[in-house]
């Protein structure tokens, strides 16, 4: 065999992530993904603005508790949170195939998994980048200001911040579990989009309510079991005593992220991609 | 020399399609053609080699590895795809360089390979532009940029000079010579026997997904010229233009249409025909608008040879 003209260093599995991970942080910030999330992400603490601005008016007679108007809100994020998962998993692959840009991606020293990995911790990394703030100013809205989260007595910021600070974990926590599954609905099926709607707002939305075994195939049953807060359908199912407990819940949750992870980087790993019939 | 890449019984088929059928093969280092119509299986062939398609019977090897699925291979190995698709955002700098960091090698080194392939390929002044405002041939230099940063022993170009103007084109082949004269392994892909003729005389010609023929281009020509050769011409006057045609020794046959103002001659010697239709023009005061040959395409070609 001939000599290389240079030996070029190896890159293992995680330096192959770490480098992935920076080629594609800025890809996906600036993307008209996240334009287009942030938009939306803007909307609640809008909204939690607006209703107090509303209460602050004594003509309005509004009586409505606040912390109703966070419930609610925390029931909005939920969902858009599989929104985010379900736009930015899904493009993890997808847009690199659409984009016929994939090649430049596999052709490197980087091994495949990796490639998935480094791509959707970046994506995870922009949601919770948006998300975050959007419940911190929520939060701050509801809290800095005459204590309306808190039922009826002296509320503040850092009484609630233990709340808070669960709800951001779980809601980081439920954007990474739902980012794996749409990851690997992206990486298998060739329009990811539908499939991931039909899963978001079709399987995980109504089955998660229905009493009996199904629903503990659903990540939002597992969400909603850990969720302090009591909103529309998780009112109905914790009063059916349908809830699962918090420790088998968060091992739920970690087991259906491994499991789609894994899923995701075997069908990567293994799939051949066409751009079109004309490159043969 | 021995061969860097080795190819054998390699088929590859998409479910009823066959794109490869049993292609054997060995490549040296220097630059090699890969020559064939379009769909002819060349960029099957050079997906199998770059690992992004497996095959579906046959081994390939390239540098002794096996190129599926084989990332460690990808150290030694360039490609510069077909596809004219990008990150259009990015600048030609940022493009390159973000893909050469995925190569392991230190911000510094990285920086350095990035300005050096950049400069090779001529697009230094340009690099800090964004490449969705390039020109056809601004994104093949900046495609090809990226395929030779990390200094690889063996480079694949998928049609490289597709697209581009008689001086990129000449450019881009200019570094092609370079790179096989300094010992790399180059298999270049082309539908165009012209293109191929100025980059190498070693060329495969595939057809149908089978290897039909390898050897010297210059073979492949006189296999071409052995075969009776039409030549189109659109002129104001097709009777007095074949009336000239005929009575030259190169043509055989003429024929002439007065509705489309066309006519077609047979030559079993073009060069001479083609060296002969100025002189007419000039000296007979003959008009000829356009000039055209169907056989100048890989398909007639290709056609003669499985005959």
């Amino acid at each position: 065999m001939n000599e290389p003209r240079h030996t070029p260093p190896a890159v293992d599995f995680i330096r192959g992530t770490k480098a992935t991970f920076r080629l594609a942080l800025p890809m996906t910030l600036w993307s008209r993904r996240t334009l287009l999330m942030t938009m939306l992400a803007v909307f609640l603490p809008l909204a939690a603005a607006l209703f107090l601005a509303v209460k602050a008016i004594p003509a309005a007679e509004i009586r409505t508790p606040g912390y109703i108007f966070y419930s609610n809100a925390f029931q909005f994020v939920q969902y858009y949170v599989m929104l985010v998962a379900l736009f930015y998993g899904t493009a993890v692959v997808a847009e690199e195939v659409d984009g016929k840009t994939l090649t430049y991606l596999l052709i490197r020293p980087v091994p495949r998994s990796a490639i998935l990995l480094g791509k959707g911790l970046a994506s995870w990394f922009i949601g919770a980048l948006i998300i975050a703030p959007m419940l911190t100013i929520t939060y701050a809205l509801f809290t800095l200001g005459d204590g309306l989260l808190y039922m009826g007595n002296a509320s503040s910021f850092t009484v609630n911040l233990p709340t808070f600070l669960s709800d951001i974990a779980l809601t980081l926590g439920t954007l990474a579990v739902y980012t794996a599954v749409f990851t690997f609905i992206g990486a298998f099926f060739k329009r990811p989009v539908l499939w991931g709607i039909a899963i978001a707002f079709g399987w995980e939305s109504w089955v998660a309510f229905v009493p009996g075994l199904t629903r503990k195939l659903t990540v939002m049953h597992y969400v909603q079991s850990l969720s302090q807060h009591a909103t529309g359908k998780n009112v109905a199912v914790a009063l059916l005593g349908q809830q699962t407990s918090t420790i088998q819940s968060i091992l739920s949750l970690l087991v259906i992220f491994a499991l789609f992870s894994g899923l995701a980087a075997w069908t990567f790993g293994r799939r051949e991609y066409f751009f079109d019939l004309s490159e043969r | 020399m021995s061969a860097t890449v080795e190819i054998r019984d390699i088929s590859k088929w998409y479910g009823q399609v066959v794109a490869l059928n049993g292609v054997s093969l060995d490549l040296k280092p220097g630059v090699t053609g890969l020559l064939g119509p379009n769909g002819a299986g060349k960029s099957t062939l050079i997906k199998v080699l770059t690992g992004q398609l497996r095959p579906s019977r046959g081994e390939a090897t390239v540098l002794g590895q096996a190129p599926w699925n084989n990332p460690d291979m990808n150290r030694f190995m360039g490609f510069c795809p077909e596809q004219d698709s990008f990150y259009e955002h990015m600048t030609g700098r940022r493009f390159v360089n973000a893909l050469l960091s995925l190569h392991g090698y230190s911000a510094t080194e990285t920086r350095d390979r990035t300005e050096a392939a950049i400069a090779e390929v001529g697009m230094s002044e340009l690099a800090e532009r964004k490449i969705g405002g390039y020109s056809k041939g601004m994104r093949q230099r900046i495609k090809l940029a990226q395929a030779i940063a990390h200094d690889p022993q063996v480079v694949f170009l998928d049609e490289p000079v597709t697209g581009l103007d008689p001086v990129g084109r000449h450019h881009i082949i200019d570094l092609i010579l370079k790179w096989g004269g300094e010992g790399r392994t180059v298999l270049v892909s082309s539908h165009i026997l012209h293109e191929v003729e100025s980059m190498t005389s070693s060329v495969l010609l595939i057809n149908h997904g089978r290897l039909l023929a390898e050897g010297d281009v210059h073979e492949i020509r006189e296999l071409i010229d052995e075969h009776p050769h039409h030549v189109t011409l659109t002129t104001s006057d097709p009777r007095g233009l074949a009336g000239h045609l005929i009575s030259d020794p190169a043509v055989v046959s003429v024929r002439f249409d007065e509705e489309t103002r066309s006519v077609t001659a047979e030559t079993l010697k073009p060069e001479e025909f083609y060296r002969r239709i100025p002189i007419l023009v000039t000296q007979q005061g003959v008009n000829v608008d356009e000039m055209s040959s169907p056989d100048d395409n890989l398909e007639a070609v290709f056609d003669y040879l499985v005959k």
